[in-house]
């Protein structure tokens, strides 16, 4: 059976924010390295991104999604506000390690 | 089951948190009528000897509107983000559910009949006091069951606040408590006013 396998964000050792290092054609096997760092919707959670992907097929309604999940409008309103806060704090860690 | 019995405000907010409200308050004032009960403060409760359909009517309205406005100002002023009157006056008129339970302990004037003759005993002759046994149980029963019911109502109402809000932290309590006291005292004052 295939692990579901998540991918890491953080360090296990010193928990700062991960980069992708070396990437991998599984048709022709070509290697590409280099250092690239990890787009910010890459960086949230898998429940996370599936939020965000719901809310975008609800069209951005924060009504529709509410019904969709069985949860009340300001519930709904209080999961998004926390990821826009949480969205906004990758941003700013991003632009002070690229000030650094 | 817990969440649903302290925090039904997860799943029920806004217009359909005010209808199930409008009909505990429409239950209440009916309640108020039939055994003389007063709501005569945000978290209170007072058996009467009469009570008017006026008076059973303005409780309710004193209530709700106190609790609402007051804790709807306090967070505009403390909250980051938009929070909506509709969420505030919808789940916490929800989460006067509890106080449907009290009233009944006054059924044929029992509780009222009960203080009228503590009260009239210890102003007349405080040192010997005498109780029969079924009235101490039934106010000890009452009494119990009351604390239980305050307690289940403020933690509806602190999570009614903290869903309509999200606010967090100090910034969540320091508020409520606030908001809670400023709606005892005005809805006590009204009262008087009124």
């Amino acid at each position: 059976m295939k692990a579901n396998k998540k991918l890491p964000l953080s360090c296990p050792s010193c928990s700062s924010a991960l980069h992708v290092k070396s990437l991998y054609c599984i048709s022709c096997e070509t290697s590409v390295e280099g250092l690239y760092e990890l787009p910010i919707l890459a960086q949230l959670t898998p429940e996370e991104q599936t939020l965000i992907l719901q809310f975008f097929k609800a069209s951005g309604s924060i009504k529709e999604l509410a019904s969709q999940m069985n949860l009340s409008y300001p519930t709904m309103r209080n999961t998004l506000d926390d990821l826009i806060e949480k969205v906004i704090a990758i941003e700013q860690s991003k632009i002070e390690n690229h000030e650094k | 089951m817990k969440n649903k019995l302290f925090n039904p405000f997860v799943q029920i907010a806004g217009q359909k948190a005010l209808l199930i409200g409008l009909g505990i308050a429409l239950l209440s004032m009916a309640l108020s009528l039939l055994f003389q009960a007063r709501f005569d403060g945000v978290i209170d409760l007072h058996f009467v000897e009469t009570i008017t359909f006026q008076d059973a009517l303005f409780d309710q309205f004193n209530v709700l509107l106190c609790v609402t406005i007051c804790l709807f100002a306090i967070a505009k002023t403390v909250a980051k983000t938009n929070v909506r009157f509709i969420d505030i006056l919808g789940t916490t008129s929800l989460a006067r559910f509890p106080f449907l339970l009290l009233p009944w302990f006054n059924i044929n004037q029992k509780m009222w009949v009960i203080s009228e003759q503590m009260i009239r005993s210890l102003t007349t002759n405080p040192t010997s006091i005498a109780f029969e046994s079924t009235d101490i149980a039934y106010l000890a029963i009452s009494s119990l069951v009351s604390l239980l019911a305050i307690v289940w109502y403020v933690t509806l109402l602190y999570n009614a606040y903290k869903v309509s809000t999200n606010l967090k932290g100090a910034r969540l309590v320091g508020s409520f408590i606030a908001g809670i006291l400023i709606a005892e005292i005005v809805s006590k004052l009204t009262l008087y006013i009124f």
